[in-house]
Parts: structure tokens; sequence; C-alpha cells
């Protein structure tokens, strides 16, 4: 019997044993229950990726036990000696290894059979096979393969049944553990079982994340192999001890090879792990948040790197290969400098741009790479020789890395279908003074499908050549960054609230943004917050962006206002009891988010710890007071005053809140978690009610809208604390809490 | 020997075996982690201490207890145990009061492990909460564990005497139903799921009538396949 009959063999002798069609049933059954019950933000969050998340925690255990069991019964059944006497036992164990993995790939294709047409049938159009593979082959197959080399290498290691299933159930349950280890920001890589995937796009292609998974598969295939190997050379040999059996097993020239190159491997995997990079962390004490999720950074303290220079002009031409995943493009710059002296030129760019040649008054310059700063900044330096004004010339070239000091999301990257550069990813940035009057214009070269689009300035679309097309675009004098995005954008243009308004979305999403209405929602609901509270403070535009669901809310700079995909599904994909409207989905988000244009970015409500103040409970009442005018009392009643009586009254029945004397017998950390707790209903519910008091008290919505209006004009661009409300409404905090 | 011996050399196999112990750990910690994770804060905002918090509690524990009993009611049908059997019939002892004897033993271990869970969160009420009235908690836990309990020891007991993986199959779908949560009629509530949400929405011990059926039809359907596998003798020693 040749090496591949042999194998043939094992495959169908497991295949045909009960244990291991029980367990393949059992894991297809999970799969199949897990499909049917997923969660997340998009469909293809909740029909594919929740599903072959959960089925791979299920199977992990399950192929686990099946390794395991196959592995021990030799020795239950002692019939190892005779098994070394018929084969080689290193060769049996390899084959049977094979076999399991074998098992594995059969019960993912048998899942295929109903995951995928299930998948197909639930996303309709937001079906992407890339998403239906990433799940189910590289997350849930990859998992199982994990389990079965694992739980081999550890039961030859130790030749313990026990011991083996209790390492690995640790293993799993650790993978598990992991997802709620905010503070220790655990690397992706650890995630073996689950991955980090998230929040996966129906819209666009979700490559960033697939990169990661990629390389999370990639060092946990090599941590698995060395752990398998390390347990192959550790099988014990008849008659030896562990170290007798292990010299007895790196005999065979094949072991200690495959041993001295998994182990190093694995360590360069995790080493040159290619997605983030060493940013310092951030500094926070420069923000400020609503509690809920609306931050703002304060600039305190911002000093520019060199003082005695000052950029004048700022000219590029950035060429972005989306199907490289790089960029590459020179920047030519204008500086004056005040003293003459010889300058230090402090560049800052993103962590993964290389600059690869500088030109300092056409002459040969040098660039030396400093530390690494917050946010994905590398810092740079060039020597500049003493003159009055310079003309520098920069080449770079790179891919964006990301910061992993927060939480390891890959945010900005090239992709072929996305393209997201911060403002130091697209081009150099100069940290020295910028002229008021510098001129900051360039030229983009992009893959024709793609759109770009700049969070300040302007841009026209130039000749189309070889499939790119070069974007012409022109900053706001006196700057000299802007972050690019692009994609496959369909733009909506209409005025609203004396602005023109840009609705940029994805043209899948055309079909949900009609069906919502959206357009018309969005103009009706910025019309009547600017009547209502007053003009936003862009310049004569706006731009509302929509960004794929990864990116987790929105935010706003420049003239943009940027939302992730989910608040323009129509219903939503979240079940419907989520207590924030911030986890749910369809126009009353949309809305929400309209309204945070007011509180929360043009001002900001911040929360104190202590009162129910933040800008959630100023947005959710000022989403009310637009649905009652838009779609009438009896929506907004059903949609928000209901929910928020509910949330009151599950609130003031509280255990916690009628016995507080009950928090004093516990910890500070519960303490504090129970608190933590009862945030949600007194930001997004009890807030929104005393407004509702606020109005009685004053006489009716339209005195309060009043009064808040005049709040908004005296602190735009400030911080309203809950005292600043309470002056500007001339109310008492007596007369509207309800606790 | 006497009875006494032999349940007394029954249950120490059973509490020393590796099965046992290894499955009274995991729910020893999962216990704990339910204490420190669930039970602190009460479920739906209601008291640690409420019925709805320590039906949540025992409803999550009752996959593994279940597992646990289906375990050891399995290893009454290995092949050494069936071999032994041959033995045994050739002792004074009747046959059917050995398996009675076995029985009891399965009962007796499996007490211990659910009441180890139970101790450790009344002392948990006890220490933190300074709350002794266990009275209603301990009937509601009882009514979520002991029916189905019985009615699984007595189905399976039933089912293995004509084929062992057939325990095998009843504790895949007791796993199936107990961990992916799937919500049971109220007469067949093997979980307890419909009690929990009963109490998610009342907030105080309202048994269904159905629910009520339910555990007496668990309770007898399970004695009878006790009695019936108990004195009903195999083929084989017939």
């Amino acid at each position: 019997m040749n090496a591949v009959a042999k194998f043939l063999h094992e495959v169908r002798k497991l295949l045909c044993e009960r244990i291991t069609l029980i367990l393949i049933a059992m894991t297809a059954a999970g799969a199949v229950w897990f499909s049917l019950n997923g969660t997340g933000k998009t469909a293809s969050d909740i029909f594919i990726i929740s599903a072959a998340k959960n089925s791979a925690f299920f199977g992990a255990f399950l192929f686990s036990l099946l390794s395991l069991l196959q592995f021990h019964r030799d020795f239950r059944n002692n019939t190892d000696v005779i098994i070394v006497t018929c084969t080689d036992p290193l060769h049996h164990q390899v084959r049977r290894t094979l076999a399991l993995i074998c098992v594995a790939v059969a019960t993912t294709l048998l899942i295929s059979l109903f995951a995928l047409p299930y998948g197909v049938a639930k996303t309709g159009d937001y079906f992407q096979f890339e998403t239906f593979f990433t799940a189910w082959y590289l997350i849930f197959l990859s998992a199982l393969v994990f389990a079965v080399l694992l739980s081999a290498g550890f039961y030859m290691m130790t030749m313990r049944l026990e011991i083996s299933l209790i390492i690995m159930s640790g293993l799993v349950l650790l993978s598990k553990l992991l997802e709620s280890m905010f503070s220790l920001n655990p690397s992706y890589l650890f995630y073996w079982v689950q991955t980090t995937a998230n929040s996966f796009s129906d819209l666009v292609t979700n490559r960033f994340q697939i990169d990661m998974l990629l390389w999370n598969r990639l060092f946990c295939l090599f941590v698995s192999l060395s752990v398998w190997i390390l347990g192959l050379s550790s099988l014990r040999r008849y008659g030896c001890g562990l170290p007798g059996s292990f010299i007895a097993n790196c005999r065979r020239a094949w072991i200690p090879v495959l041993l001295i190159t998994t182990i190093p491997l694995s360590c360069v995997c995790y080493a040159f792990e290619p997605i983030f990079d060493d940013s310092r962390p951030m500094d926070f004490s420069s923000m400020v948040s609503s509690g809920t999720g609306v931050a703002t950074f304060t600039s305190i303290g911002n000093e520019t790197g060199n003082p005695n220079l000052v950029l004048t002009e700022k000219v590029f031409s950035l060429d972005v290969n989306a199907k490289a995943g790089k960029l590459s493009g020179v920047v030519k710059y204008k500086l004056s400098n005040e003293d003459g002296n010889t300058q230090a030129l402090p560049v800052q760019t993103n962590t993964g741009i290389k600059i690869d040649r500088v030109l300092i008054n056409n002459a040969e310059g040098k660039a030396v790479r400093g530390e690494t700063g917050e946010s994905s900044t590398a810092n740079w330096s060039i020597e500049l020789p003493a003159s009055e004004e310079y003309e520098i010339e920069i080449y770079y070239s790179g891919r964006m890395l990301n910061d992993n000091t927060i939480v390891q999301r890959a945010t900005y990257g090239i992709a072929d279908g996305f393209v997201w550069l911060p403002a130091i990813g697209a081009f150099p940035n100069l940290d020295i003074n910028v002229s008021g009057d510098c001129t900051f214009y360039g030229t983009l070269s992009l893959d024709e499908k793609l759109e770009p689009i700049f969070s300040r300035g302007t841009f026209s679309k130039g000749e189309t050549l070889n499939g790119r097309t070069k974007w012409l675009y022109t900053g706001i004098t006196g700057s000299q960054s802007t972050s690019i995005f692009a994609a496959e954008y369909m733009t909506k243009t209409f005025e609203a609230g004396g602005l023109n308004i840009e609705l940029k979305h994805f043209a899948k999403h055309g079909k949900s943004i009609r069906e919502m209405d959206a357009i018309n929602v969005i103009k009706a609901a910025i019309d009547y917050f600017t009547e209502a509270f007053g003009p936003l403070i862009y310049r004569n535009s706006l731009t509302i962006l929509e960004l794929p669901a990864y990116v987790s809310g929105g935010f706003a700079g420049g003239n943009m206002s940027a939302m992730d995909e989910s608040s323009f599904n129509l219903k939503g994909f979240i079940p419907a009891e989520s207590f924030s409207l911030h986890s749910g989905g369809g126009i009353d988000v949309l809305v929400h988010e309209i309204a945070h244009q007011w509180w929360g970015i043009a001002t900001m409500p911040i929360q104190d710890g202590v009162s129910c103040w933040s800008a959630e409970g100023i947005t959710c009442y000022s989403t009310y007071c637009f649905m009652k005018y838009y779609f009438g009392e009896e929506y907004a009643q059903e949609h928000f005053t209901d929910a928020w009586m509910k949330d009151l009254d599950t609130y003031r029945n509280a255990f916690y809140i009628q016995h507080p004397e009950y928090l004093e017998k516990l910890s500070d950390k519960d303490k504090s978690n129970i608190i933590g707790s009862f945030r949600s209903i007194r930001l997004y519910s009890i807030m929104p009610l005393m407004m509702l008091n606020g109005e009685t008290a004053l006489g009716g919505t339209e005195n309060f809208v009043k009064k808040l209006s005049e709040l908004y004009l005296s602190h735009l661009g400030q911080l309203i604390t809950y005292n600043d409300f309470l002056s500007a409404t001339g109310l008492a905090a007596e007369v509207i809490e309800l606790e | 020997m006497n009875k006494r011996t032999v349940f007394r050399y029954e249950i120490k196999r059973l509490m020393y075996s590796k099965e046992y112990l290894l499955l009274l750990i995991v729910v020893l910690v999962y216990s704990m982690s339910l204490l420190r994770g669930v039970v602190i804060y009460g479920v739906n905002y209601t008291a640690p201490f409420s019925l709805l918090t320590f039906g949540t509690y025992c409803f999550s524990l009752s996959p593994f207890y279940f597992v646990l009993l289906l375990v050891l009611c399995a290893r009454q049908f290995r092949t050494s145990e069936r071999g032994a059997e041959a033995i045994i019939c050739t002792t004074s002892m009747p046959f059917h009061i050995f398996r009675l004897i076995r029985l009891s033993a399965i009962g007796c271990a499996f007490l211990v492990a659910i009441s180890l869970p139970f101790i450790a969160c009344f002392v948990f009420y006890s220490l933190v909460f300074d709350y002794t009235f266990f009275g209603t908690l301990l009937l509601q836990g009882m009514l979520i564990i002991i029916p189905p309990a019985i009615f699984l020891s007595g189905i399976s007991m039933l089912l293995g005497k004509r084929n062992p993986a057939a325990v095998y199959i009843l504790l895949v779908a007791v796993l199936i139903i107990s961990v992916f949560k799937i919500t049971l009629p109220a007469f067949i509530d093997i979980n307890g799921s419909a009690l929990v949400q009963a109490l998610s929405q009342e907030h105080f011990l309202a048994l269904s009538s159905g629910f009520v059926a339910g555990r007496i039809v668990l309770l007898t359907v399970g004695m009878i396949s006790v009695i019936v596998s108990v004195c009903r003798p195999n083929k084989r020693h017939a």
C-alpha cells in the first residue's frame, strides 16, 4: 500500500465512524442555527460573517474533541504498540492529522451547500462572494484546521486526553475572552478562532479587513504547525521517555527542519505584521466627549515643528494604484526662510510611506526618518542649506499603515474599490508655518471607476487615459492638507439650509436611498434644524459622505459630514430591541446623525458624569421634534416618546436605582459597571424626557426650541455644559429633572 | 457485600471518574463567571437575588448539568460495564436491585453536582447582599432542573439498553436545544426557557398551567422510564 492509498484509507475509515458523522452533523447543525440567528450591522455581517464566527467556535470545540478522540483511541485500546510494528508511527500521525483536516474541509463544503444559497437569498444585491469565502473558508475552515493541529500537537506532547482537552478548551475560551480585554488591546493575530472580522460592508470591498484576516490566519497557521510538529517530535517511542523519543524522532531530518522553520516563521509573522505600525499612544487630554461616541479634539498646545520656515506653495502629483494597494507621488514646495540660516525641515508622513528622493533647489537632499509619533505619523527631517527661499521636491511611495494603539481596526488604506488616505497619508506635510496666501493644488491619478472626494477644497475631472482618470484639485488657500476618499460614489445635489448639499453615497445603495426617500428627508431635516436652531458653520457647501460599515459611526471635518452605511439602510438590520438609536438603522438614525451637526459638531454639549446632559439627549430631542413635524405626532409618539417612557419605567424600577444602598456593598469596579449600565438610558431617554418637561415649563415646543436656538448661536464652536443649558433656557434643574 | 457497600463503591467510582471531575470543574468555573458577570448586575435590571436572575443562572447552567447527567448515564453502557453485568448476574444480589443502586448513585452524584453551584450562589447572596431567603429560589431551581433531569435519565437508561450510542445522540440533542436556547413549548420545556421567559415579563413565579403540566409529564415519563429500565431484564441475561 503506498502513501496515498494509506491516506485515502485513513480518510475513508474516519468518515465511516459514527462519532465523526455525529460531530460533522453537530457542526453543520450549529452552522445552520447560527446562520438563522445572526446579528450585526449589515446584511453581510448578519447572514454570513456572524454565522461563520459563531460556527467557528462551535466547530473548534467539536473538532478538538474529534481529534483528541482519534489520537487517544490507539492508546485507549492498547493498539499503539501493534501500530508501531506495522507502520511508521510518525507517518501514521501525519496521515491521521491530514485525514482530520480532510474531514474539516468536507464539513465546510457540506455547510456551504446551505450557507451559500442562504447568504445569496438573504443578502440579495449585497452579496459578495469574497465575503462568503472569507467567512466560511478563511474564518471557519481555518479555525477547524487550527483546532485539529493544536489538539493533535498537544495530545502528542502530553499523551493525556484530559490535559489536552483542558488546554484546548482554555485556548478556545481565551480567543473569546480577548474580545472583552479592551484595556490590554490584544493583537488581532491572537484571535485564532473567530478573528476580529466585524462590520463587513455590503457596498464596497472589505479588502482592509480581509488583509488583516489573511495575516491572522498565516500567523495562526505557523503557530499551530509549530505546536503540531513539536507534538510530532515528542511522540513517544516504544520504551522511551520524552527526551529519548524526541531524539529518536528528530533523527528524521524533516522534523527538525520543519521545527526550525515554523517557529521562527511564527515570530517573523508576528514581528513584521503589515497592517499596523508602532504609533505612540494618543494623548487624550485635549479631547472632550459627549459620553456616547461624539468626541471633539481641542487644539491646545499645538506647536509648529520649525517656526522659522513658512510654506508659500504646495503642488502635488499623486498616483494611486488601487489594485496594488500602493501610491506614489511627488510634491513641490516653496518655502521662505525667515532668518536665512541652515534649517531642519520637519516632514510628516503616514508610517507606511517612504521618502524616496529629495531635491532642494534642484540639488539632491536627504530625508532622515525619526521617531514615530501619534496616529501613524512618521517624522522625517531634511537638512536645508542656508538660503532665503527654497524649492523642494519630495518623491514618495508606499502603502498606508494604521494606528494600533486604540482599537485594532484598519481604517486607512488603498483597495480595489475603496480608498481612504488621511491628510498625512496622501502627501507629506511640512510641520512649519503656513502662509495665509499659500496656494495648494495638484493632480490625482486614479482608476477610472473610482471617484475621489477631498475633505477640503474643490476638484474637477480631467482626462481619462488607459483606464486611469486625472483629477484636478485646488485646496483652500492657506492650507496644506486634505484627506482623500475614493469609491464608486453616486452624487445627489440639492439645496438645504442655505447650503449646497452633496450627498455622496455608494452606487450599490441607490435603491435603498430612493426607497427611504433619503434626499427629501435630509433636505427637510437640514431646513428644519437650520430654521429652528440656526445655520451650520460650513461655508456654502456641505458634503454628506457615506462610509463603509467598518468605520462604525461617523465624523465631521472641513465641509464634510461622514456616516457609515448602516445609517442609510431602509429598516436597519438590528432587531428592534436595541436601546440606542446609534446602534439601529434607517431613517431615524439618519436624522439623528444629521442633528449631530448642530449638537456635537457645530457646538459641543459635554457629559459631566453627574447629570444626564450630553450631545445625545439634545440630539434625540431635536430628532423627535423633526419627526413630529415631518411624520406627525403619532409617529413621534410611537418611535420616541413611548420608547423613552418605557426606558424611564425600566430605570425607575431598576433594583440598584430603588435600592442604592446595595451598591455600597459592591467593589468600586462593580459599582462603576452597574452605574455605567444605566448611562445609555440616562443620556438617550431620560434627558430627552427632561427636555419635554422643559417644553411644558416654557409653555410649548416653540418657546423651548427658541431658547435652544439662542444656546446654539451663542456657543458655536464651543463646549456646552449642563449649566450653560439651564442658564440659556432659564430653567431650574428641579423643574425638568425626573429622577 | 451489602447494598450500602455497593452503593458507596458505585458512588466513589462515579465521583472520582475523570469525566465527572472535569465536568464538575467546568460547572463550577462557569457558575463563578455567571455570578461575577451576570448575577451581580441582575438580569433586566432586577435584583441579583430576583427569581429572574436566579432562574437565568439555573437556565444557563442547565446544559452543563444535563451533559454531566447523560455522561454519567452513558458510563453504564460502556462495553466493560456491560461485560461486567454477566459476572454481577451470578452474585446473590438481584440484578434489578443492582441497577437501582447504580441509578441512585448517579442521582446522588448529580445532586452533589447541582448543589455546589446552588450553594455557591446562596453563599454569594448571603455574603454580598445579606440575602438569606432561599426558599422560593430553591423551589424555582428545582423546577427548572429536576423534572427534565429525571426525564433524561429515564429515557437515556431506556434507550441506552437498546443502543449505547442513543445516549450520545440524546446528549447532542440536549446540547443543541440548550446551547442555542431553542424555546420549546411549555409542556416539553426541557431547558426551562419558558419559565425564564415568563419571569422576564411577570417578574414573579407565575407558573402557567402548560408549564406545570409539562413538569408533571416530564416527571411521570421519567419515573416510568426509570422503573421500566430497572425492572425489565436485558435480553442477554433473561
